[in-house]
């Protein structure tokens, strides 16, 4: 007869069925270096983004159809100056893991305003620019989702927030 | 995973630890239907429309476009579908994964895209890149337990 104790601090309780479940160890192995691969790689397109904005204020802000005057956003010469630094710095703190609850939160703030002002596909007629701003505004909710998951799991060990953890 | 409760940073950067682990399971369920919707959203597009899909794929020079195209949709509407609902939901997510990584090598090298295109294109590279990433963080924590996962979980 055996015995299985249950260990409550099991660090990767099954996720499903013992069939589904296959691949649990793997994910509880590699946690913190793929919580680094994921934060590198949401962080890349607001650095990016962020970035380009920054170096072209008066593009982002004021000239032509595309910029946030061009869109008919209220306040867009105060609003575009808290947006751009929010979506570089954002990016920089979730690539490097510094308060990144805090920021996954600001940065789906920040996906959900973009999108509202940038990606109204039900507004275009043109069947191109349709299917374009279609695809965009569901790869936003995608990246806001990926953004939730990084709230409910949090930098892991490889972050400025694992170093700040450790020491204090 | 094990969530992070006690304490995720300096105890100033931690606030959000309490509601981020009292949360968990509804924002991973939030978190799946965000994330699965594109999926479920695109693939649509292809399956209502598999000659335009085909074309595409022709047009990328992918051999036997009528076959893979005929492959890659409903692969990507069981993505979707298996994310939402929480099923299996760790191959799901490195499925997305291999699925992501293959459309954006074929569909988004945005550096042999004209000049006009290229910035379009370049976002939409990184915007993948960040939805790799939430699929790796789905792999990473599991569905949660208002999942068909969490249902079909054992007891102990």
């Amino acid at each position: 007869m055996s015995t299985q104790s249950v260990n409550t601090n099991d660090p990767s309780p099954p996720s499903s069925s013992s069939i589904l479940g296959g691949a649990d160890r793997l994910a509880a192995r590699w946690q913190d270096f793929l919580l680094l691969v994921g934060r590198v790689c949401i962080g890349w397109i607001f650095i990016t983004s962020g970035w380009r904005k920054l170096m072209d204020m008066d593009a982002f802000i004021y000239k032509g159809a595309g910029s946030l005057v061009g869109r008919g956003v209220p306040g867009a010469g105060f609003w575009g100056w808290i947006g751009a630094p929010v979506e570089f710095f954002g990016g920089l703190a979730i690539l490097f893991g510094f308060a990144t609850r805090y920021v996954a939160l600001l940065m789906i703030l920040f996906v959900i305003i973009a999108t509202a002002i940038s990606h109204r596909y039900w507004e275009h007629s043109d069947p191109a620019q349709f299917r374009a701003q279609h695809s965009h505004f569901y790869k936003n909710l995608c990246m806001m989702g990926g953004l939730v998951v990084l709230f409910v799991a949090g930098a892991g060990r490889f972050a400025i927030d694992g170093l700040l953890r450790r020491r204090i | 995973m094990s969530i992070e409760t006690s304490r995720s940073s300096h105890p100033s950067l931690s606030y959000a630890d309490s509601i981020a682990a009292a949360a968990t399971d509804a924002c991973l369920l939030v978190a799946r239907v965000l994330l699965g919707w594109l999926f479920l959203a695109s693939s649509w597009v292809k399956l209502t429309n598999m000659a335009g899909f085909a074309a595409y794929l022709t047009n990328l020079k992918v051999p036997n476009p009528e076959f893979w195209s005929s492959l890659a949709a409903p692969i990507e509407f069981l993505i979707g579908l298996t994310l939402i609902l929480g099923l299996a939901t760790r191959y799901a997510a490195l499925a997305a994964i291999v699925f992501v990584v293959i459309a954006t090598s074929l569909g988004h090298r945005y550096w042999e895209f004209p000049q006009a295109q290229q910035l379009n294109q370049f976002n939409h590279f990184l915007k993948n890149l960040a939805i790799i990433a939430g699929a790796l963080l789905v792999f990473i924590t599991g569905a949660g337990r208002y999942s068909l996962d969490g249902m079909l979980r054992r007891r102990p």
